[in-house]
């Protein structure tokens, strides 16, 4: 299993090659939504280039959703990377797939939409495509997860499994939209400006909020650990990404080394307390009172 | 120019025919184990055979929506379900999942649409679709006009728009907030709609609002539907299978009349269709994406609900031309000299004042309390079953 973690600068490769990192995940400037970390198309190849140098390898965050006037510009950046040492992209919209395919580039593709890799069945629809891979959905739960280990001889398997996990995406600004509707005249959206939402209802629970030129993301209250499960899925997954948004460096750094020495007990102490194992254990009831 | 079909939402039986009595050309019914209103659904498969019928006999449609996103545990029921669509002729499914389109091409022959569930939002995807046996495409809301436009030219799918009703305010299909706060599964007909609550927000840990909203406002494009019949969008589809009969009768009636009026020249105002639409429990609406308005303009702050101008109080079940006397099903509080406004679904509006109401022993009352109770009102106009009653509200 790879450990696949979100690169924030040209300078940090060397550390996270000693703590373990095995693919470095870059966020690209023009197809990458809620980005913290972006890099322009330039940046991507060279990067790429020194990694498969180091043996490491490097995948391309693209999780925008593909409208009509982007094609032509996400069609020219895929071809662009064509003979680049980038390893695979990292899809949200099933088009991508669609589109990579007409380039021939769709063995290079890891269909990760959030939501919609629910059940294994779907895995032969995508074999077929000729996908690399798919990311298993972040609202199922871990019984769930393992009935995709039975099919994983057809594709690659993949599970974002640590850090704040996002729970919704909207084309809508809805942080500036409302502070319009209040006639606020000084927001301003800063990147460095830490947003959260609290439901009335649940005063302990504090979301985080992120709004670009994208649209509005809003992540869960508590970041996702899976020490408890990793060692069952370790053999199946070929790819564990950690998530980075809203996360210090140092605390980044030290979950990449927890997984890859396989220990977790000074994360837990230190970290721990943030942290919940998510939808592993938790079912979602179909119709109210299912519970 | 062609025409388009009109496709309505229905919650139950009763939901159908209204759908269909007052206009629609088609409508979706979501079974209780493969759609994402399973929560609202009273519809097992014996119920959609009988709907089924009724729309044939009417020479209309039943689509079925097939468009959860399934867990493995949805699926053992999948194959017995497409076959048993398939053997009461409904006319399409709509579907969401790679597997159950592709299950039910192994399986039948049923006519697929793709749902907006799938957030399709380019003329490639809707190549593919197709490509794999799709028939349609029922584009993703967050659309303009203009995308519209050339994605029809793009693709030989029928497209199918949203034209009014709640929308997410999320890509459809990519929302687990109601998963996470109320461990209800958003993707599986249990949405908690927690987009819709009132939350506090947080700038650096500092409260900054109390009433943060992102709700969006309801589509309703009136003044878009003439450009989309130009486009050759083959289906205008209306939302909300939860609503009430009148809501369903009343906006089914007004793009009806709508479209009817635009293919034969007779466009009227607006305002026109505005102040039907009006009638109906509507909350706030706007055009959503199909124009260029500014963001804030399609959310919804503040506000629940339009205040409607007349209330609907009763349905006729049979009416008697010796006794003059109409049975009806009460709704809503009416009472004695209340204005009473007949809404049907091929005349015009008329107008009369109860002047009695009586139980169905022949017990005199001076009001209708009672939701659902039989009760006979005098009528010198002649009314029909699935007539409307709605109170004028002075």
């Amino acid at each position: 299993m790879d450990i696949v973690a979100t690169l924030k600068n040209f300078e940090e490769i060397p550390e996270l090659i000693h703590l373990g990192a095995d693919v470095f995940l870059l966020e690209s400037e023009t197809y990458t939504r809620a980005a913290k970390y972006p890099f322009s198309l330039e940046k991507i190849i060279e990067i790429a280039k020194i990694l498969r140098k180091k043996r490491k390898k490097t995948y391309v965050l693209l999780n925008t959703f593909i409208h009509e006037q982007d094609i032509e510009g996400i069609r020219a950046f895929l071809f662009a990377l064509d003979k680049s040492k980038v390893d695979a992209f990292v899809c949200y919209d099933f088009s991508l797939i669609i589109i990579a395919k007409a380039l021939k580039m769709e063995q290079r593709i890891i269909y990760q939409p959030g939501t919609m890799n629910t059940h294994p069945k779907d895995m032969s629809v995508f074999r077929d495509l000729g996908i690399r891979g798919i990311t298993i959905s972040r609202e199922i739960t871990f019984a769930e997860i393992c009935e995709f280990f039975q099919e994983k001889d057809q594709l690659e398997l993949s599970l974002s499994g640590h850090g704040y996990q996002e729970m919704f995406y909207s084309i809508r600004k809805l942080l500036e939209s409302f502070m319009i509707s209040q006639k606020n005249q000084e927001f301003s959206l800063d990147p460095d400006d830490f947003y959260q939402i609290r439901e009335k209802q649940r005063p302990d629970s504090f979301f985080p909020i992120v709004e670009d030129r994208f649209g509005t993301q809003i992540y869960r209250g508590k970041k996702l650990s899976s020490f408890e499960f990793i060692e069952w899925m370790e053999p199946y997954l070929k790819d564990f990404f950690i998530e980075r948004r809203f996360i210090s460096d140092q605390e980044y750094y030290a979950s990449i080394e927890a997984y890859k020495l396989k220990e977790y007990e000074q994360f837990t102490n230190k970290y721990g307390i943030e942290y919940d194992t998510g939808f592993f254990m938790q079912k979602t009831e179909k119709i109210k009172g299912d519970l | 120019m062609m025409r388009p079909e009109l496709l309505a939402p229905a919650g139950d039986l009763e939901k159908v025919k209204i759908a269909l009595l007052y206009g629609a050309d088609a409508v979706y019914i979501g079974g209780r184990t493969f759609s994402l209103r399973a929560r609202a659904s009273k519809f097992g498969v014996t119920d959609i055979f009988e709907a089924v019928n009724f729309a044939h006999k009417l020479k209309k449609k039943i689509y079925v929506t097939c468009n959860i996103v399934p867990h493995s545990e949805d699926l053992k029921e999948l194959d017995d379900y497409l076959l048993d669509l398939e053997r009461i002729k409904v006319d399409a499914i709509i579907v969401s999942n790679p597997y159950v389109l592709k299950r039910a091409q192994e399986l039948t022959d049923l006519e697929i649409h793709i749902s907006t569930q799938q957030s399709v939002t380019n003329s490639i995807e809707c190549v593919y679709w197709f490509s794999e046996g799709a028939k349609r495409i029922v584009l993703a809301r967050e659309l303009s006009l203009e995308e519209i436009a050339i994605i029809k030219k793009k693709t030989h799918a029928e497209l199918e728009i949203f034209i009014h009703g709640g929308m997410c305010v999320s890509y459809s299909g990519r929302c687990t907030l109601s998963n996470v706060m109320s461990l209800r599964d958003a993707n599986r007909g249990g949405c908690a709609h927690s987009c819709r609550w009132e939350y506090d927000l947080f700038k650096n840990h500092e409260l900054v609002a109390s009433d943060f909203q992102m709700a969006s406002r309801d589509l309703a494009a009136i003044e878009y539907v003439p450009r989309l019949i130009d486009i050759g969008v083959d289906s205008l589809k209306i939302e909300g299978r939860m609503k009430s009969i009148h809501y369903i009768a009343t906006i089914v009636h007004t793009y009806r009349k709508l479209i009817d009026d635009y293919l034969s020249g007779n466009l009227q105002s607006q305002e026109t269709y505005e102040n039907e639409i009006k009638k109906a429990e509507n909350r706030p609406t706007g055009p959503g994406f199909l124009n260029s308005a500014a963001s804030e303009e399609r959310q919804l702050y503040q506000v629940n609900q339009f205040p409607h101008v007349k209330e609907f109080c009763g349905v006729v079940i049979s009416y008697d031309r010796l006794s003059k006397k109409a049975l009806i099903e009460q709704r809503n509080f009416f009472a004695i000299n209340d204005t009473i406004e007949i809404f049907s679904p091929d005349q015009e509006e008329r107008h009369f004042k109860i002047a009695s109401i009586l139980s169905e022993n022949g017990e005199e009352l001076d009001a209708a309390r009672h939701p659902l109770q039989k009760i006979l009102i005098d009528s010198d106009i002649t009314l029909k079953p699935y007539d409307l009653l709605r109170r004028v509200i002075e």
